[in-house]
């Protein structure tokens, strides 16, 4: 009996040394680098991937179709997406990637809206303190020919009650873009991203 | 060694929870904020935490906090999906204290209508509609089952959409609300509540007949997990909030909800469930007492005291600092109001404390937002 037990205590020390000596990932604290550019998700909502790959295609149809048409490169201004979602989404981040793609592009010209209280700050200071000759000129700005703007949706749904061993969630999100002409209000382009996902869940766990 | 034991699987609340809701109650919020700031939990009991500290936090006016405090427990609570084999198997052997909380599907909801307060009260209207929509989302058939509706968690939905201007869906909730309240006439299209039911002539949807003043009270406190055990019911009437603008009775408030009531039918709904799975635990228990009293007599009687005497209690842990009476007052009110008084009665003739509140106000348009509290408890 003793020797059993001794036995067994032996084994479980063995086991345990094992485990701990060989770096088993489950005990390890780590950090990865993850490629930006992956497809992959992790749940059913709305991520980086997504965010990363609309911002892309609808940056790229905007500089194909609408800005090539222009003769010369308008002037655009971006007032923000609306997120008419049940989840917190950082529209700044899609917009501010659609507006670096297409400014990269040269097809357009961009008004810094978001930080204009910034400019006439600094503006005004240099009227006050700054030498003539470096003083930037007041009243020069220019103006924005062209609005974009728009609004994410969502719409999702679950499984039914039945008899099961898993969950699924399905989430349908849509992206709407629009360019509006500030000078007459029409709406001169539009377009429309949407995508949808399922996960599922299992119902059991530790 | 047994009395250790009982204690750690009674799933009582920790000490410093108890000391923060006693300053909460008491009106001490900052004092209760500060107790929690750094306060331990069990991790079965991560939800409760935070749904109790986000509360004291937003009391504090601490609502960046607060509002993470709320996401927190949400987040928790998306991820409990699975049924957990080890503290569901440890709950058929020990007590219900040993699973997670998970919280009943009223304070579910009524996590996302005190988030939607927070960024109300940061003029965040973005994220206020965000959590509108889960609100709506919570209260879907689906998702709410035959447990029983919020006319406040209505309210406050429809009220954050109509602050993005998305009127149709607010009016969708106005009326959902002014279903459950057939004392109470809500203006789908304005949201103005009136008692009795005969409609006043209102505007179109949208149209905002001139400056408001919207005013979210919270009255009372809600039953603790004891006293719905116990089945003390409040017996008094919550009171209301008079409102006083600028040295003018502008209105009062009205009761939307109240968590005593959602509470003792939600326990009343599980009160079979929750029966059939304690008599089956404690003939378990007595089944294996029976077979150990076979071998030994003295083992068998020691773990009838420990399994049974000691360990053999009820699941109490409720979000305490929950008003108990949820309420709205939807005034007419000057251009630039000057003082706003919000006196708390909570008997005929008989006012109670009486808070004075200078500008400036949260605004959004004409409408300027106020959120009290009065935790006094309502017996």
């Amino acid at each position: 009996m003793k020797a059993m037990f001794v036995r067994s205590s032996v084994l479980c020390c063995g086991m345990l040394a094992m485990l701990t000596s060989s770096g088993c990932a489950a005990f390890r604290a780590s950090t990865t680098e993850v490629d930006v550019n992956r497809t992959t998700h992790m749940k059913e909502s709305y991520d980086f991937v997504d965010m990363r790959q609309i911002s892309q295609s609808v940056a790229d149809e905007m500089i194909t179709t609408f800005l090539a048409s222009q003769a010369t490169p308008p002037i655009m201004m971006i007032p923000g997406i609306e997120n008419r979602t049940s989840e917190y989404m950082d529209t700044k981040a899609l917009t501010d990637r659609i507006r670096t793609e297409v400014f990269r592009s040269g097809k357009a010209q961009f008004v810094n809206e978001s930080r204009r209280a910034d400019l006439m700050n600094e503006q005004g200071f240099q009227a006050a303190n700054v030498t003539p000759e470096t003083q930037v000129r007041i009243g020069q700005q220019l103006g924005a020919k062209y609005m974009i703007t728009g609004s994410m949706i969502e719409m999702s749904q679950r499984s039914p009650r039945q008899v099961r061993v898993s969950k699924t969630k399905e989430k349908y999100y849509k992206l709407t873009v629009e360019v509006t002409d500030l000078e007459t209000g029409l709406l001169a382009w539009t377009t429309e991203r949407e995508f949808a996902r399922a996960a599922t869940l299992p119902l059991i766990g530790w | 060694m047994l009395a250790l034991l009982a204690a750690v699987a009674s799933g009582c609340a920790s000490s410093s929870l108890n000391q923060a809701r006693r300053e909460y109650h008491s009106g001490d919020y900052r004092k209760a904020a500060e107790t929690l700031e750094k306060a331990d939990f069990p991790e079965r009991d991560r939800v409760l935490f935070m749904m109790e500290r986000g509360m004291i936090r937003q009391a504090a006016e601490h609502y960046d906090d607060s509002t993470k405090d709320f996401l927190d427990a949400y987040e928790t609570l998306e991820e409990m999906t699975a049924i957990s084999v080890t503290k569901d198997t440890a709950s058929m052997v020990i007590n219900d204290n040993v699973q997670n909380f998970h919280a009943v599907p009223f304070e579910r909801t009524l996590l996302h209508t005190f988030t939607a307060k927070n960024h109300l009260l940061q003029s965040n209207w973005e994220n206020a509609a965000v959590e509108a929509r889960r609100i709506i989302q919570s209260l879907s058939a689906e998702a709410k089952k035959d447990y029983p509706d919020d006319a406040y968690s209505r309210y406050m939905a429809g009220f954050c959409l109509s602050m993005i201007g998305d009127w149709s869906n607010a009016a969708l909730q106005f009326r959902e609300a002014g279903k459950l309240l057939p004392a109470l006439q809500i203006d789908e299209r304005t949201g103005l509540i009136t008692p009795g039911t005969n409609a006043p002539a209102s505007p179109p949807p949208g149209a905002n007949p001139g400056h408001e003043l919207v005013v979210f009270a919270l009255i009372g406190r809600s039953p603790t997990g004891q006293e719905l055990h116990n089945q003390r019911r409040p017996i008094m009437p919550a009171g209301f909030a008079e409102i006083v603008i600028d040295g003018q009775t502008a209105g009062r408030s009205y009761a939307l909800t109240d968590t005593a009531d959602l509470a003792f039918t939600t326990k009343q709904k599980d009160a079979i469930r929750d029966m059939a799975k304690t008599v089956s635990r404690i003939a378990l228990k007595e089944a294996t007492a029976y077979q150990l009293d076979k071998q030994n007599e003295l083992v068998g009687a020691l773990y009838r005291i420990i399994m049974i005497g000691l360990l053999e209690q009820p699941d109490v842990r409720r979000w305490e600092t929950l008003p108990r009476s949820l309420q709205v007052a939807r005034v007419p009110c000057p251009t630039d109001p000057q003082e706003i008084q919000v006196r708390f009665v909570h008997s005929p003739g008989g006012a109670g404390r009486t808070l004075h509140l200078k500008p400036p106000y949260i605004q959004n348009r004409n409408t300027r937002i106020l959120v009290v509290r009065d935790t006094q408890p309502v017996l």
